[in-house]
């Protein structure tokens, strides 16, 4: 494929990091009062440029033919060492400048939001600082041209994250959960590491210089060396096998799939649109698009593609029954991201990138969508997240309830909504790819999905409002109030999105009705290349997925419906019953293992994080004290033994100073008379 | 005039005595300032003195005396400073023991 020279492509990720870079310098010399309105400005005047820069960019990409759509900008070379040697260069493909869209408006959409949100926090521009790091960090992400600059941006965003997750640093329990979400990034970064470093051990050619470059690296698989590529190596596996495994653990950490999930609910500490950014805009997602962006690796490795799908499918089903029985607003949202994820998950799994892609893509409109509505509920709410004490929003938040319900119908797959293309495509490859358990899981989930957010919309919208004293006696007039415009705005344009965004997709069983065709599935198969299907099975089996789909939709919904629209105080009442620990029987049991996320969390604190403070406070301590601290502190004393004597001459009495001079000179005096006398 | 120089350097040497020890046993910076000052003028009565006793003549006697009193201006310019060193010091540390004040040690 030949690639174009654009040499602007650099000052896209640059201009939000030049942004970044200003917004936390200027409270230094202006103050914090005059900053303020500066730091808006700036931070949502460079990613909207760095938007408008991106949608350039796909729009001179469609003038190409499908196989030149490809931009770069080598910036020089980075790293150049043997036979090893990185450019520092970016390159943007179809897939690339979706991503960048995607990335660039949902962040722009979130930070303008943002304005409004986070008006009365002292640490604004500090705020707008960070949120400009995580779009620099998710455009080198996105936009790299080898996977060593990747992993920068990879590392950029999880720094970021924690930087962001305890932005309210001040409260011990937000910090902590900053270093949570650092921390399992790091474990899963570990696997992705090994995976670089196994890809540079058996990859790199034995003349000519290896690049990492994506384009290179898929060039490198040439038929001969896949014979020996795939090749059991180990266990049985191949060496691609084991490279894609170790990638998909850095995945997993990334994108919070089974095991490593549990950072992103801690996350939910951070502000409300970071939240939305993380679920929907750039960490999260950045999982997916690396095995999208790996596809010619994972093309080749039908094991660890395999396990992607499972791991998605049980995520997607897993989180979903958690995010049943959840009361706080913005964790339950996470257990949804969660498992939507997986879903993405099952479509790059099974090998149907471009679904897994598109979902993706209609996953940041309607998750960003729903979060940002969970931030305006909880301004409303004065800062209070349990569903339980809300209902009947729908009389005093009007716009945030029709975004909210547009969001809703987008995630259950209501047809005619993104999720219902998007998501509907995933099953269907899962599907048609022969893969009939993961599809069934993916099914159930989808079910479980649209339970948890009808209950949802009916315990936050409908019925009484639920609120105690303690709640209305901080709300003017005892009632929740819309937001300001800076917020509901940018719920009407996600709203929008989520409506529409879908109709990019539409596959073409549908499609042919309607007279169009699957825009997105064209744009990406320049990538990706075209699946080849018979014909008659492709067919039944998207009937047979979209008919079910439907079905199941119509079952979970109902069943919410049944339960918490006709009379949501007994449903709730009912639920609090079975909360209660002395509730026999198996219908309470079941309730509070989901309603306690299945104990995970504590598994981890028991096998994890508790042997790992006894090593650290038995063992590692005394080390620490006795070995390292002795080391640093024997040169000082050492220092101190000889100069003790010295250090008594400056004991900063200025007596003694004066008496020394007074004793010196007389002493002076008396031997210049005796030595010079003439007797 | 030759008897009665011994007198003047002795009276010059008792001032400067006199300021030293204060300056020695003195606690209270206010009365090391003053007793600066007394050694300041012993050491200014002597000067005067020998310009007196080695002049060739009394308008080469008065060049001694112009530069004494430049030295009392200065010297009044000095105490100055050192007064309002002190007021400083006494707003910072709300007192002017110098026995007290020993941050500056190495």
């Amino acid at each position: 494929m030949q690639a174009t020279d654009v040499n602007f492509l650099r000052y896209i990720p640059l201009l939000p990091l030049i942004g970044a870079v200003f917004n936390g310098l200027v409270p230094l010399f202006r103050g914090k009062k005059h900053s303020r309105e500066m730091a808006s400005w700036v931070a949502c005047g460079v990613s909207a440029i760095a938007f408008v820069l991106s949608l350039y960019i796909f729009f001179r990409l469609t003038h190409f033919s499908p196989d030149k759509r490809l931009f770069q900008d080598i910036m020089g070379t980075w790293i150049s060492s043997g036979n090893l040697k990185i450019h520092f260069a970016f390159r943007v493909d179809v897939l690339s400048s979706v991503m960048m869209m995607l990335v660039t408006g949902i962040c722009t959409i979130i930070q303008i939001y943002s304005v409004g949100y986070m008006s009365e926090d002292p640490g604004y521009s500090r705020y707008f600082s960070y949120i400009g790091l995580f779009v620099s960090a998710m455009l080198l992400l996105v936009m790299a041209d080898n996977l060593v600059l990747m992993f920068m941006g990879w590392e950029g965003v999880s720094l970021v994250t924690y930087l962001l997750v305890g932005f309210w640093f001040t409260n011990a329990e937000k910090a902590r959960a900053g270093a949570t979400s650092f921390i399992v990034n790091r474990i899963g970064d570990l696997g992705f590491l090994i995976g670089i470093f196994l890809l540079f051990a058996y990859m790199a050619p034995e003349t000519g210089t290896f690049s990492f470059s994506f384009r290179d690296l898929a060039v490198l698989f040439t038929p001969e060396k896949l014979v020996e590529l795939t090749r059991p190596v180990f266990l049985g596996f191949s060496l691609l096998e084991w490279v894609g495994l170790f990638f998909f653990l850095g995945i997993a950490g990334k994108s919070a799939q089974l095991p490593f999930y549990i950072w992103l609910p801690t996350a939910s500490a951070g502000p409300t649109p970071v939240v939305a950014m993380i679920h929907a805009g750039t960490i999260a997602i950045a999982g997916v698009y690396a095995v999208a962006r790996l596809h010619f690796l994972y093309a080749h490795a039908p094991v660890a593609s395999l396990t992607i799908a499972s791991v998605g499918a049980c995520t997607a089903l897993f989180a979903a029954i958690i995010a049943m029985f959840q009361y706080e607003l913005k964790n339950l949202l996470t257990f949804a991201t969660i498992s939507q994820l997986g879903f993405m998950f099952v479509g790059v799994g099974v090998g149907a990138y471009s679904a897994g892609v598109f979902h993706m893509m209609s996953h940041a409109f309607f998750m960003s969508l729903l979060v940002l509505g969970a931030g305006s509920i909880i301004v409303g709410m004065n800062y209070e997240q349990d569903i339980r004490k809300m209902g009947g929003l729908n009389r005093s938040m009007k716009i945030t309830y029709f975004t909210f319900l547009f969001g809703t119908l987008a995630i259950v797959g209501f047809p005619g909504f993104s999720g219902f293309f998007s998501r509907g495509n995933v099953l269907w490859m899962a599907l048609a790819k022969g893969h009939p358990f993961i599809w069934f899981l993916s099914f159930l989930a989808s079910i479980v999905t649209a339970f948890y957010m009808t209950r949802l919309l009916c315990l936050v919208f409908l019925g009484e409002f639920r609120a105690d004293r303690k709640i209305t006696a901080y709300l003017p007039e005892g009632e929740p109030t819309e937001s300001p415009n800076l917020m509901t705005v940018p719920l009407i344009c996600l709203a929008v999105l989520a409506l529409v965004g879908g109709w990019l997709g539409i596959s073409d069983l549908l499609g042919g009705y309607i007279g169009t065709k699957n825009y997105f599935y064209n744009w990406m198969s320049g990538l990706f290349g075209k699946t080849a299907f018979e014909g008659s099975t492709i067919l039944f089996s998207e009937n047979v997925s979209m008919s079910l789909s439907v079905m199941g939709l119509m079952v979970g919904a109902g069943a919410a419906l049944f339960f918490y629209f006709t009379d949501g105080e007994k449903a709730l009442k009912m639920e609090a019953e079975l909360l209660q620990a002395e509730t026999p029987g198996f219908k309470g049991q079941m309730f509070r293992l989901v309603f306690h996320k299945f104990y995970i969390e504590e598994l981890y604190h028991a096998i994890v994080v508790k042997p790992v403070y006894l090593l650290s406070k038995q063992g590692l301590w005394v080390f620490d004290v006795l070995v390292v601290d002795g080391l640093t502190k024997l040169p000082g004393r050492v220092i101190h033994l000889f100069t003790r004597g010295v250090t008594l001459l400056q004991n900063g009495n200025v007596k003694v100073y004066l008496y020394g001079m007074a004793i010196g000179l007389v002493s002076l005096l008396t031997w210049l008379t005796i030595t010079s006398s003439p007797f | 005039m030759t008897q009665s120089l011994d007198i003047f350097l002795i009276l010059s040497l008792g001032l400067f005595a006199i300021g030293t020890v204060g300056v020695l046993i003195r606690r209270n910076a206010l009365f090391v300032l003053m007793s600066i000052e007394l050694m300041l003028n012993g050491a200014t009565l002597a000067l005067i003195t020998f310009s007196r006793s080695h002049a060739s003549s009394p308008d080469a006697a008065t060049t001694g005396q112009v530069v004494v009193l430049m030295i009392i201006a200065v010297a009044a310019v000095q105490a100055a400073v050192g007064v309002a060193l002190l007021v400083a010091l006494y707003r910072s540390v709300n007192h002017i023991e110098i026995d007290k004040l020993g941050e500056l040690k190495g």
